[in-house]
């Protein structure tokens, strides 16, 4: 049996039949063969001694069983790490970032408490699934969307505290601001509610986020403070129809205006859709054959330019969509149109008005169905055996946040090839600048795991460099792996690491006994940070 | 107006719809449909859908079904329910632990007892 560093093998046995007797003998896991599955699938350390691995697992029912397992965790100082699916995949997945922690599983915390109509807004539990809420709602016949990731078995509670983001009105496409409301076991294994939730009897906990006093919830996004047991979330009322249409500029500079554009219509509210930008000459990195005679990423931009007019191909496009009634999407349709006009060699296509939700049959014509909140698996094509490309065991993506603008794309982008090149990082996607989140991008360079710990090694090494070489530009990380966690931390180290420092100054006061989730996102426990010290 | 690599790349990558490469989302690609089985319920075939017809259905857009399509090129069904030469034991050792980029099941996600009816569902032309 394994043990959680510094904890005797009596201590623990003590621990874990304390621990089935609050949730019950069959929910509390230590054979290897049960823990197998608690592995990070995606380990860029996987089969070496640093793999992250827990020493058990323990799967509560409800909060007061969190509670129960907190007061005696606390008491005999093991290391837990909660999970809500754990299909955190590429970010960690179900396993800890310290080795030897307790994984808290809370997957069986399945239940959708409360969900309102008329307010568009719900109540779950972490172990509710993208799947879940939909077909839930699905059941119910009721007028509302979810918006979800890329994959549909995710956590709606866990994706927003990882701060994921999804593809439709950006109200709520940015998961972690269309929260509303927290119920959180700390690690002494008090309950406490945020915003309206912090008073007994409250009638609008899902629909004010706010409440009273300072706004806590921020503490609890991407930390290792508490245990989220409960969370609100606003949905989306269905929108009755859908338009998407295509603007096409024919030069690479004519980004910087087009963004700008797309900026002015999403912030005034006349285009709310996920704007996809792309563009054929960045330097993407999927094994898909380019067509021949087509300019490469790093050719002259007076050739790309020529092989677009030549073949008529805009330089970049921007998908952009519009959700609502159809006089209004109708009517923002034409505007974005007068609005990008000015742009010379403009093209527009599409806007054709379709009624939601969509039809079975009208979705097999479609590529997604991410921009209608439907959920899907469909992503997993990416590192899956294909035609193009032999299986991997995962990937792990470095993510940096850019600037909204065109100017701010292209030296990224020059940045990212220059560096990826040099590193020889094993780039198997690089992502057009993505649009989920309102004012920046957020470029995803995806890089596959192996099986082979001397190629994960060189992976690492190279991935810990083109952190450092994106922060020193001023591009930094917004998640990452757990083998990375401290190194994006000690990115974020304006006057000398202060953000860091204080987070361990409120992770000593909410848990001075360092249990949750240890080393998450770069922040350790006083007893650890004096160990590593 | 139509480019290859930027349609596949929006495709697969972001999800999203086929506005990027200058069509309109409703065109184009051919797209997956939803499981006609309910998704609630115990029997094998029911769980089977619940939580493998994403990955492992019908029609494209089926990671599972595509790449087990490319790997056997034909040689048995790339569809696991309608495969005759799965055995229990190497479903459920799958599952457990997972293959390429399909992560492992925990029991708090897929429980015994739904294991083995998954299992004996895609082994019943063997019974």
């Amino acid at each position: 049996m394994r043990t959680p560093p510094g904890i005797s093998a009596s201590d623990f046995a003590d621990a874990l039949a304390r621990f089935a007797s609050v949730v019950g003998k069959d929910w509390v896991f230590t054979s290897d063969e049960d823990l197998e599955p608690y592995r990070d699938a995606y380990s860029i350390l996987w089969n070496e001694p640093d793999e992250r691995i827990a020493s058990a697992a323990v799967a509560p029912f409800n909060a007061e069983e969190v509670q129960a397992v907190m007061r005696i965790a606390n008491e005999k100082r093991i290391p837990v790490y909660p999970i809500s699916t754990g299909k955190n995949l590429g970010y960690g997945g179900a396993a800890p970032v310290l080795s030897g922690s307790v994984v808290l599983d809370l997957k069986r915390m399945n239940r959708i408490i409360e969900i309102d109509e008329r307010n568009s807004c719900v109540l779950v539990e972490p172990g509710v699934t993208y799947f879940d809420l939909y077909r839930h709602i699905q059941d119910k016949g009721l007028n509302l969307w979810i918006d979800c990731p890329d994959p549909g078995w995710g956590s709606v509670i866990g994706n927003a505290l990882d701060y994921g983001g999804g593809y439709t009105h950006s109200w709520y496409r940015n998961h972690f601001d269309a929260h509303c409301g927290m119920e959180v076991v700390l690690a002494n294994g008090e309950v406490l509610r945020t915003g309206m939730g912090a008073m007994p009897n409250a009638k609008t906990w899902q629909q004010n986020k706010y409440g009273y006093g300072p706004f806590v919830d921020g503490l609890f996004k991407q930390s290792s403070l508490g245990v989220v047991t409960k969370m609100g979330f606003w949905l989306y009322p269905a929108p009755e129809v859908f338009i998407s249409g295509v603007i096409g500029v024919p030069k690479k500079s004519d980004i910087n205006k087009l963004v700008d554009i797309v900026n002015y219509l999403e912030n005034t509210v006349a285009m709310r859709g996920m704007p996809v930008f792309a563009c054929p000459f960045l330097p993407m990195g999927l094994p898909i054959p380019q067509p021949p005679g087509m300019p490469s990423a790093d050719a002259s931009v007076a050739d790309q330019e020529a092989y677009a007019a030549a073949n008529r191909i805009p330089y970049w496009t921007v998908a952009v969509s519009y959700y609502g009634g159809p006089e209004v999407v109708k009517a923002q349709w034409e505007y974005t149109k007068r609005k990008a006009s000015g742009i010379a060699g403009a093209t527009f296509t599409g806007g054709e008005v379709i009624a939601m939700p969509p039809k079975p049959d009208e979705l097999k014509g479609m590529l997604s169905k991410s921009p209608f909140g439907i959920p899907a698996l469909s992503i997993f094509s990416i590192g899956a055996r294909s035609e193009h490309s032999d299986p991997t065991a995962g990937h792990i993506t470095c993510s940096p946040i850019v600037p909204r603008t065109g100017e701010g794309i292209t030296a990224a982008y020059e940045l990212i090839q220059k560096t990826v090149t040099r590193l020889e990082l094993p780039v198997t996607v690089l992502t057009p600048p993505i649009g989920c989140w309102a004012r920046t991008f957020v470029i995803l360079i995806m890089m596959a795991v192996t099986h082979d710990p001397e190629r994960n090694k060189r992976t690492r090494t190279a991935f810990r460099e083109m952190v450092k070489i994106l922060a020193d530009h001023g591009y930094g990380e917004y998640r990452t792996a757990p083998a990375f966690q401290d190194d994006v931390m000690a990115t974020y180290s304006f006057n000398n690491h202060a953000l860091k420092r204080f987070h361990e100054t409120v992770k000593d006061a909410i848990d001075p006994n360092g249990i949750i989730s240890a080393g998450r996102y770069g922040v350790w426990p006083r007893h650890l940070r004096e160990k590593k010290s | 107006m139509t480019h290859g690599l930027t349609v596949s790349l929006i495709a697969v990558l972001l999800a999203t719809s086929a506005a990027a490469a200058g069509s309109s989302p409703q065109r184009g690609m051919e797209g997956a449909g939803w499981s006609r089985v309910p998704v609630t319920g115990s029997s094998g075939e029911q769980v089977f859908h619940r939580y493998c017809w994403e990955c492992h259905g019908d029609g494209p857009d089926r990671p599972g079904t595509d790449a087990l399509r490319v790997k056997y090129k034909g040689d048995v069904p790339a569809r696991l329910d309608q495969r005759t030469d799965l055995n229990a034991a190497f479903v459920i050792a799958t599952v457990r632990h997972g293959i390429s980029v399909m992560p492992a099941a925990r029991k708090t996600e897929i429980s015994d007892v739904e294991l083995n009816a998954i299992a004996a569902y895609l082994t019943r032309e063997k019974r």
